[in-house]
C-alpha cells in the first residue's frame, strides 16, 4: 500500500490588539510553487508545516518553538508593529486513502499548551462545518506509542508501520517521525549544508541515518535486522523459562529425596540423555526413577512378608542402643548445663554494664546542662559564679576544687564522658551479641536433648513392653519405606513432564539458532542490492541533469554502509562547492521519492523545499530542477518549492509545465490582516 | 637500664627545653558550681512559699541526685516504705553550695530558724531553668512526679522513723 501525505491548506491565525490577522494558502496535489519576495513570511509558512505536524524535533534539539518572532512577539501589518496575543497554525491534510483532516497546534496562547494537537475529521478550512474532534498531545515522552499521542496517531493516518529499532543503549524502541520526515524537508538555514545535515542524532537511535533511509525503501535489510532482534528476545525469553523449568525440577527431585543428574545451566541446542536424571542411590548404586520404585516395591514386600522381629528377639540389640542413646543425652545436657553457666556470667557483665552507662549517661546530662546554665547566668546578669571567683573572699573557685585543682571544663568533661559512654555502649552491644548467640546454641541444644529423650523413652518403651510385640524399629522401617515410595510415585510424572518440557525447549532453541545464522548474513538480498543500484543510478542521472560540476557523476556512488552519496568511501561534502551541495541534495532526495515509489517503500511522495539563500543558489540548475520536479510531481506526488524569484521569472521558468503558482505580490508581507477569523 | 636511667638519657639527647603539660582530670557532673546552684535555686523555688528548713533542703538534694534515691522518694510519699529503704539524709557539699549560693545573691539564709529562702533573683535562676526543656531533664521530670505539697508530717516521718 502507498502511503501519501498532501498538504491542502497551510494557515496561520493570528490574534492580535488590533484584530485578526494571518493567511491561508491553498496547495493542490503535483508541483507547488510559494513565490514570495525575502523576508515576507513564506519560510514562516513551510515551518508552520513542521510545526503543525508536531516534528519541530528533527530541526533543532531544543524545545523553543521554530517560528520566527511574528508568530510569537511581534509582527507588521500594514507597515505597523502590533503585538501578538495569540497564535496557531492549521493544517488540512489528505492521505493515500483520500481521508481529510484537518490539524490544529498553538504557537502563543495563554492557556491553551502547545504540546496539545486538535484534530477535526474532515476537510474544516476549505469546507468549514461540524466534524468529530479528538485531542491529542505531542513533544512528550511517549507520543510516539500512547493511544493519544499525536504522533502515533499520525503514523496511523499515514499508513506507516513504524519499525522497532536498537538504541545506543542496547534498548529498542520506535523509529521516530523526525528521524524519517528529513527526507520531505529542507529548510533555509541549514538543510543546504550536507545531505545528512539535519538528521537527529540526538533521539539516540543507533544508525538512525540508515534505520530511515532503509524504511523508506523498504529494504529488505531492515526487515532482517527486525528478525534478528526479534530472534534474540525469544531466545532470552527461552533461556528464562530453561531457568524456571531447572529450578521445579530440582525442587521435585529434591522433595522426592532424589538428585539429578549433571546438564547444562543454561538453554542449549540439545539434552542429552544422561542430563538431568533423577535418582536415588540404594547403598550400592545409583538408581533412575523406574528402577528406584521397583527397588523400593521389592524391598517393602520383602519387609511385609517377613515377620517382624519380636522385640524378646531384638532385646540385647535394644539394651545396647539404650545406653548408647543415653549417653549422648548426657553429654548434651552437660553442655547445655555449661551453657547456661556461661549465659548467666554474661548477663551479670551485661547488667553491670548497664548500670555503669546509666551513670554516665546521668553525669553526661549534667556536664551539658552546666554549660548551658553558665551561659543562662549571664543572660540573667547572674553571676552563677562563671567567672569562677568566690563573690566574697573573691578567691579563684574551680569547679571540683574539693577533689582536684586541675579540673576539666564542663565542656571538656562532655567530650570525655561521651567518649566513655561510647566505648561502654559498645562494651555492652558486644556483651549483648554474644549473649543472643548463646541464647541461639542453647535452644538448639535444648530442642536436641527433647529428641533424644522422646527417643530413649521409646526405646525403654520397647523393652518394658511385651515380649511378642513387633519391634517399633521394624514398623517404622516398614512406614519409611512406604512413604519413600508413594513420594516417588506420585511425582515421577510431574518430573517426567518437566524434563519433556526441557527436552521441547533445546528443540526450540536450535530452530532458533539456525534460523538466526540464516539471517546473520550481512549481505543485502537481491532485491536490496536492486534497490540500491536503481537508487544510484536515478541520483547519477540527476546530478548530470542539474550540471554537478565537482566529479563525474558516475563516480558518485550509494554507500552500502550509509545509503547516503560518496565518493570513495567518504560521505560527499567536504571538497565540493556550496551549490554543488544544493545539487546534491535536490538529486538525492528526488531520487529517494522516485526509487521508494517504484520499489514499494514507505516513502511519502512529499517534498518541501525552502530555497537556500541567494549566494548559493546555482541559476542554470534551479531551471532544470524546477522542470524535473513539474515532471516528477504529476498527480500522485505533491512537492512544494519556496521562492524569491521575481514573478516573471519564475513563470519563464516554469513555462507549460503543470504546476500551481501561490504569487504574494511583490512588496507586500504573506501575514496580512484579516476581517474575520478563519473557520 | 631503669626506667628513669631511660628516660634521663632520652632528655639529654633531645635538643631544646621540655615543657610538660598536665592534663586536666574530669570531675562528677554534680559537682560543676552552675549546675548545683541552678538545681538548689529550682528544689527551692518548688517549696511553699520558696523556702524551707535545712533538713528538708538536705533530704531534698540527696532525694534529686540519682534515680535509685529519686524513685524511693517518691514510693515513701506514696506511702510504700520497705524495710531495706537506704534514706540518705545529709550531703556535706550542700552547705557549701548555700553558702555559694548566698554569697552569690541567690538565697538568704537566716540562722536562727535555719531556714534558706530563694531571693528573687533566684527565683529567675530557678524559672529559666524550668523553661528551659533541654537541660536539667531528669529532675524536672522528678518534680513533677512529686506530689503538689510535701507536708512536714511526711518530712518528719522520713526523717524520725526506724
Amino acid at each position: 500500500m502507498t502511503s501519501r501525505l498532501y498538504v491542502r491548506v497551510i494557515q496561520l491565525d493570528l490574534n492580535t490588539p488590533k484584530g485578526h490577522a494571518g493567511t491561508s494558502i491553498r496547495l493542490e496535489r503535483g508541483f507547488n510553487v510559494l513565490r514570495a519576495d525575502n523576508s515576507s513570511g513564506k519560510s514562516t509558512c513551510l515551518q508552520a508545516i513542521v510545526y503543525g505536524l508536531g516534528l519541530e524535533g528533527m530541526l533543532s534539539a531544543q524545545r523553543s518553538v521554530p517560528l520566527p518572532h511574528s508568530m510569537t512577539d511581534r509582527v507588521t501589518l500594514n507597515g505597523e508593529e502590533v503585538s501578538v496575543l495569540s497564535s496557531c497554525v492549521r493544517l488540512e491534510l489528505e492521505n493515500a486513502e483520500g481521508r481529510v483532516i484537518t490539524v490544529e497546534r498553538q504557537v502563543k496562547h495563554p492557556t491553551i499548551k502547545n504540546s496539545l494537537v486538535q484534530v477535526w475529521e474532515g476537510p474544516l478550512l476549505t469546507d468549514p462545518g461540524k466534524y468529530e474532534q479528538s485531542d491529542y498531545f505531542v513533544r512528550r515522552p511517549n507520543a510516539a506509542v500512547h493511544e493519544a499521542g499525536f504522533h502515533h496517531f499520525l503514523a496511523e493516518y499515514l499508513g506507516w508501520e513504524l519499525p522497532q529499532v536498537t538504541r545506543m543503549d542496547g534498548s529498542e524502541g520506535l523509529l521516530y517521525l523526525e528521524c524519517v520526515f528529513p527526507y520531505f524537508y529542507v529548510e533555509q538555514k541549514h538543510g543546504w549544508s550536507g545531505v545528512q545535515a539535519r538528521m537527529p542524532t540526538y533521539l539516540g537511535i543507533r544508525e538512525v541515518g540508515k534505520r530511515s533511509a532503509e524504511f523508506l525503501l523498504g529494504l529488505d535489510a531492515l526487515g532482517r535486522i527486525l528478525e534478528r532482534q526479534r530472534l534474540a528476545s525469544a531466545a532470552s525469553i527461552m533461556e528464562s523459562e530453561w531457568q524456571q523449568t531447572l529450578d521445579s525440577l530440582t525442587a521435585s527431585a529434591t522433595a522426592t529425596g532424589l538428585v539429578l543428574s549433571k546438564g547444562p545451566q543454561h538453554v542449549a541446542r540439545e539434552l542429552p540423555s544422561e542430563a538431568f536424571v533423577a535418582q536415588m542411590h540404594d547403598g550400592s548404586q545409583w538408581l533412575d526413577v523406574d528402577q528406584a520404585l521397583s527397588s523400593l516395591e521389592a524391598e517393602l514386600s520383602d519387609l511385609q512378608q517377613r515377620p517382624t522381629q519380636v522385640v524378646g528377639q531384638r532385646a540385647a540389640e535394644l539394651e545396647l542402643e539404650l545406653s548408647r542413646s543415653q549417653a549422648e543425652l548426657d553429654r548434651n545436657v552437660a553442655g547445655l548445663v555449661a551453657l547456661q553457666e556461661e549465659q548467666r556470667e554474661l548477663a551479670e557483665r551485661r547488667d553491670q554494664l548497664a548500670l555503669r552507662v546509666e551513670a554516665l549517661e546521668e553525669d553526661l546530662e549534667r556536664h551539658k546542662d552546666s554549660v548551658v546554665l553558665q551561659g543562662l547566668g549571664s543572660n540573667q546578669a547572674v553571676s552563677l559564679i562563671a567567672d569562677h571567683v568566690c563573690p566574697t573572699c573573691h578567691q579563684e573557685l574551680q569547679d571540683g576544687a574539693d577533689i582536684t585543682s586541675h579540673a576539666m571544663t564542663a565542656a571538656q568533661n562532655v567530650e570525655f564522658v561521651s567518649q566513655q559512654l561510647e566505648t561502654f555502649r559498645a562494651m555492652r552491644a558486644d556483651v549483648e551479641r554474644v549473649l543472643s548467640a548463646i541464647r541461639a546454641r542453647a535452644d538448639a541444644l535444648r530442642q536436641g536433648v527433647a529428641s533424644q529423650r522422646t527417643q530413649v523413652r521409646a526405646i525403654k518403651d520397647a523393652l518394658v513392653g511385651q515380649n511378642n510385640a513387633p519391634s517399633i524399629a521394624d514398623v517404622t522401617k516398614v512406614v519409611a519405606t512406604q512413604a519413600r515410595r508413594d513420594a516417588i510415585r506420585d511425582n515421577r510424572a510431574a518430573i517426567a513432564s518437566l524434563r519433556q518440557r526441557l527436552s521441547d525447549l533445546t528443540a526450540s532453541y536450535a530452530t532458533n539458532r539456525a534460523r538466526l545464522q540464516a539471517v546473520q548474513a550481512d549481505q543485502l538480498s537481491g532485491g536490496d542490492i536492486a534497490r540500491i543500484e536503481a537508487l544510484e543510478a536515478a541520483l547519477r542521472f540527476r546530478l548530470a541533469k542539474y550540471q554537478f560540476g565537482s566529479l563525474p557523476p558516475a563516480d558518485v556512488d550509494i554507500s552500502r554502509e550509509t545509503y547516503r552519496p560518496a565518493h570513495e568511501g567518504f560521505d560527499l561534502g567536504f571538497d565540493i562547492s556550496a551549490s554543488d551541495m544544493i545539487r546534491v541534495i535536490w538529486a538525492y532526495l528526488m531520487s529517494m521519492l522516485s526509487v521508494s515509489g517504484e520499489s514499494g517503500g514507505n516513502h511519502l511522495g512529499l517534498l518541501v523545499f525552502d530555497e537556500p539563500r541567494q549566494q548559493e543558489t546555482a541559476r542554470e540548475s534551479y531551471e532544470q530542477l524546477l522542470l524535473q520536479a513539474a515532471d516528477e510531481a504529476g498527480n500522485d506526488r505533491q512537492i512544494l518549492f519556496a521562492t524569491s524569484e521575481t514573478s516573471d521569472e519564475i513563470r519563464r521558468m516554469l513555462g507549460a509545465a503543470q504546476h500551481h503558482l501561490v504569487d504574494i505580490p511583490a512588496g507586500s508581507r504573506i501575514i496580512q490582516p484579516r476581517l474575520v477569523p478563519e473557520a | 637500664m631503669t626506667t628513669q636511667a631511660t628516660v634521663r638519657e632520652l632528655f639529654e639527647r633531645l635538643n631544646g627545653t621540655v615543657a610538660f603539660g598536665r592534663q586536666p582530670e574530669a570531675i562528677p557532673g554534680d559537682l560543676r558550681i552552675s549546675w548545683r546552684l541552678t538545681i538548689l535555686c529550682v528544689i527551692l523555688n518548688r517549696c511553699r512559699g520558696s523556702k524551707t528548713n535545712l533538713q528538708t533542703l538536705h533530704v531534698l538534694w540527696w532525694a534529686t541526685r540519682s534515680r535509685t534515691s529519686r524513685d524511693l522518694f517518691v514510693r515513701w510519699l506514696e506511702g510504700d516504705n520497705r524495710p531495706d529503704d537506704l534514706v540518705v539524709r545529709f550531703d556535706p557539699s550542700l552547705t557549701v553550695t548555700i553558702d555559694l549560693a548566698f554569697g552569690a545573691g541567690l538565697v538568704t539564709w537566716d540562722s536562727g530558724t535555719s531556714v534558706v529562702a530563694l531571693t528573687a533573683q533566684g527565683k529567675s535562676v530557678a524559672e529559666a531553668a524550668w523553661s528551659d526543656e533541654t537541660v536539667v531533664r531528669e529532675e524536672r521530670a522528678f518534680f513533677r512526679r512529686l506530689p503538689a505539697h510535701i507536708t512536714q508530717k511526711s518530712m518528719r516521718e522520713l526523717l524520725e522513723w526506724r
